[in-house]
């Protein structure tokens, strides 16, 4: 009998404990509040929508001795730009303009016979650059050039990178890399970027099948490290 | 072994009451034997001794009968043991009703608070639901708003993209402008200069010719030098011109 009781007792108790609870109490509000978070695309865009790589690439203006020639150049900093030897050369004044017709006066040029690179400075403070890859792209891999082919419009080229090739123009030291990437004369200079809009490499040649040449973002980290092989472009007229 | 008396008497009960009827137990002591000659004996049902038919119970054991009054309540023939676990069973019971009862209450006091809750929440449900489909109608319109803006920003760049490149070309042209400018001053300048070599040869060669029309006033190697040196003159002079025409016809 004391057994039954006991068993009972335990399973009364068992079941109150699978009884159904009463209801908590209601949350004041089943909306959950906005988390806002920093837009992805805020450094990114400008307020008139252009991206960073719309932004950082400019046009050159090589006013010669006799001539009147154009290229492209990007900005590696605020007051410094890359653009090709042969773009300056024989100047006798650098204007570079923006990708909204923001005309920037150049101070001064460098350039170096180890590749078809030179280095400009301007006085005024752009606002955008450019951020070198650590690694040269691979065959392959999908690119995309931003330049001024004619000297015509800001233009957004694409292609994929086709591999190292001994330099056509005999120009530079070492390998460089052909794309399939359409430019024009005028492109000289332009940012090849990869997919994550970091440069890895800069126009400075095509050949008659359509095919662009880059010297890889390797020679100009080289470049860049070693000023010493960066001579001052002097007025030629 | 004793005979049977004849029927016995009910007992009173405790407190000299009425007879007991039903279903009221009464508690008072149970006759004993021997002390009532009405009373019936039999084998005590605690000892679990029964007396079997045809059989002297004598020749076998002896038997302490409980004497039990013939007209007493069913209650007081069960025996004690069975009596106690009866009433165990009835508290048992009794206490399983209470907790249903409890249980009843309360599961009827949950299903309430349950049934409130659920159309609190059904009418917060349909709240929400006319909010969503309000600010569904309103990304809808934001979405037809961003997409107008969007074409318009894509226009607004290339406006911009083409400003941008009318101005680089009219820098263009100006440089090229100046350019020309500049080598137009250097044609007029050159042009100058050739024209004053010109007017200077044909000024010389008109003193020549006076020289020449004077020679006997004049010695002949002066003469011959004036005229060595205006050909020269005039042939620096030509030859500034011929290129003059040949820049000009650039």
């Amino acid at each position: 009998m004391r057994r039954l009781l006991v068993a009972t007792v335990a399973l009364l108790l068992a079941g109150c404990s699978s009884l159904p609870s009463l209801p908590p109490p209601l949350p004041t509000d089943f909306v959950p509040s906005p988390s806002p978070t920093a837009s992805d695309y805020g450094p990114l865009l400008s307020p008139d929508g252009f991206d960073v790589a719309q932004r950082m690439t400019v046009r050159v203006r090589n006013i010669g001795c006799g001539f009147l020639a154009t290229g492209t150049g990007f900005m590696i900093d605020e007051h410094t730009l890359v653009t090709n030897r042969h773009v300056i050369e024989d100047s006798s004044q650098l204007e570079v303009s923006t990708y909204d017709g923001h005309a920037v006066d150049a101070t001064a040029a460098r350039s170096t016979t180890a590749a078809d690179i030179a280095i400009i400075r301007v006085n005024e403070t752009l606002p955008v650059a450019a951020r070198l890859a650590e690694k040269d792209p691979q065959t392959g891999d999908a690119i995309t050039v931003i330049g001024y082919p004619g000297g015509g419009r800001l233009t957004t080229t694409s292609g994929i990178v086709l591999g190292s090739v001994q330099d056509p123009l005999n120009g530079s030291v070492g390998t460089v890399l052909g794309t399939t990437a359409k430019v024009e004369p005028g492109s000289s200079g332009s940012p090849v970027l990869n997919a994550a809009g970091e440069v890895v490499g800069v126009i400075y040649a095509k050949n008659d099948v359509e095919q662009s040449f880059m010297i890889p973002v390797s020679v100009l980290r080289q470049l860049l490290d070693q000023e010493s092989l960066l001579i001052p472009q002097q007025n030629s007229c | 072994m004793t005979t049977p008396p004849t029927p016995p008497t009910p007992p009173t009960p405790p407190g000299g009451g009425a007879q007991p009827t039903g279903g009221i137990l009464p508690t008072g002591p149970v006759p004993r034997a021997g002390t009532d000659t009405n009373a019936i004996y039999r084998p005590d049902y605690g000892t679990g001794e029964r007396p079997r038919p045809g059989i002297n119970p004598a020749n076998e054991q002896t038997t302490v009968l409980t004497p039990v009054p013939e007209r007493t309540a069913a209650l007081y023939r069960i025996p004690l043991n069975e009596r106690r676990r009866w009433q165990v069973v009835a508290a048992a019971l009794g206490v399983v009703i209470l907790v249903l009862g409890g249980l009843t209450v309360y599961l009827w006091t949950a299903s309430d608070k349950w049934a409130a809750r659920s159309a609190n929440l059904e009418g917060q449900a349909y709240d929400l639901g006319r909010r969503l489909s309000t600010e569904q109608e309103y990304v809808v319109q934001q979405t037809e708003q961003i997409d107008i803006l969007t074409q318009q920003l894509s226009t607004a760049q290339q406006r911009i993209t083409e400003l941008a490149d009318q101005s680089a070309q009219a820098g263009d042209d100006v440089a090229y402008a100046q350019q020309e400018i500049t080598y137009l001053k250097e044609l007029v300048s050159l042009g100058g200069s050739v024209s004053l070599a010109l007017n200077r040869c044909t000024n010389e060669q008109k003193t020549l010719v006076d020289y020449l029309q004077n020679s006997a006033s004049y010695p002949a190697e002066g003469i011959a030098q004036f005229k060595s040196e205006v050909d020269a003159l005039c042939a620096a002079a030509q030859s500034a011109n011929a290129e003059l025409q040949k820049q000009l016809a650039q």
